[in-house]
């Protein structure tokens, strides 16, 4: 019971530290990886979607659709929609290509690796 | 001899009648006698003979008979040295064996209990950590506000143009 607690209490004081560092770590890798798995068929794609917890300035989605172009190698029409649930991040969707980098999915791993461990 | 009133033909016929009578004695009475008396003897004699030799042949069984007992008396001590042996030795292998269980018991007890042990602890981590994802999130969600929301998007906008420009320079 110890150790279950103090993973809990671990988990829930990372989160907090990993949020005092900046809001986000060293988020780059996955990116790139996540970037690295976009399908064949999404690069054909010229629909996307972008979520967010809260709604993104016009800059904001410009800025994601000029970076979803130049990966699919065309142009990209990019939809915001707001969805509270991902606490924060964004999450994209190109046909069947998902890149996850909301809050609500770091969470969700840092918890599969705390219960796996 | 008439001196001495002796007839010689009365002597005569007294000799001749003492034959006869030795004779017809002999014959009739002396002789079945004999012969009786010395089949007795054979008798008895074979009766001795056969006293004897039953004597000897009574004495000879209880040899044997001693010798037997004394055999069967070996053979059942012998039978019940092999049984306390045998006894022994299934009581060492029934030990032996119930040791042998007993150990596979409790082993197989541990296994269970280390594996009930492990799988409530899993489930106990489980719940504490989906407890602590709970927490985190309501936590999160009253901590990120719209400047820390629009600061964590500008990152990963940041990571993903940042990626691009780094492929763009490879290629």
């Amino acid at each position: 019971m110890k150790s279950v607690s103090k993973d809990a209490r671990g988990f829930v004081e990372g989160v907090i530290s990993h949020l005092k560092r900046g809001k986000s770590g060293n988020v780059t890798p996955k990116v790139q990886s996540l970037l690295l798995k976009m399908t064949a068929t999404a690069k054909h794609e010229h629909q996307a979607k972008v979520e967010s917890a809260v709604k993104l300035t016009s800059t904001e989605i410009q800025a994601i659709a000029r970076v979803l172009s130049k990966v699919a190698g065309h142009e990209v029409s990019l939809t915001a929609e707001v969805n509270p649930a991902l606490i924060g991040g964004l999450r994209l969707t190109m046909a069947d290509w998902v890149m996850d980098s909301s809050i609500r999915n770091e969470l969700k791993e840092m918890a599969s690796i705390v219960t796996v461990s | 001899m008439e001196k001495l009133g002796i007839e010689p033909s009365l002597l005569l016929a007294q000799v001749v009648n003492f034959l006869v009578i030795m004779v017809v004695l002999q014959k009739l009475l002396y002789k079945p006698i004999l012969t009786m008396l010395e089949k007795r003897k054979r008798e008895i004699a074979e009766g001795l003979n056969l006293t004897q030799k039953m004597r000897e042949e009574e004495e000879r069984l209880k040899e044997k008979q001693e010798k037997a007992l004394a055999k069967a008396r070996e053979d059942a001590l012998q039978i019940i040295e092999d049984a306390k042996k045998q006894a022994k030795e299934t009581e060492k292998e029934v030990i032996a064996d119930a040791h042998t269980q007993a150990a596979a018991i409790i082993d197989r007890a541990k296994t269970e209990a280390d594996e009930t042990k492990k799988a409530a602890t899993s489930a106990i981590r489980r719940e504490a950590v989906d407890l602590a994802v709970v927490m985190a999130k309501r936590l999160l969600t009253s901590v990120m506000g719209a400047k820390e929301q629009h600061a964590l998007i500008s990152k990963r906008i940041k990571d993903l143009e940042s990626w691009v420009a780094r492929e763009e320079k490879k290629s």
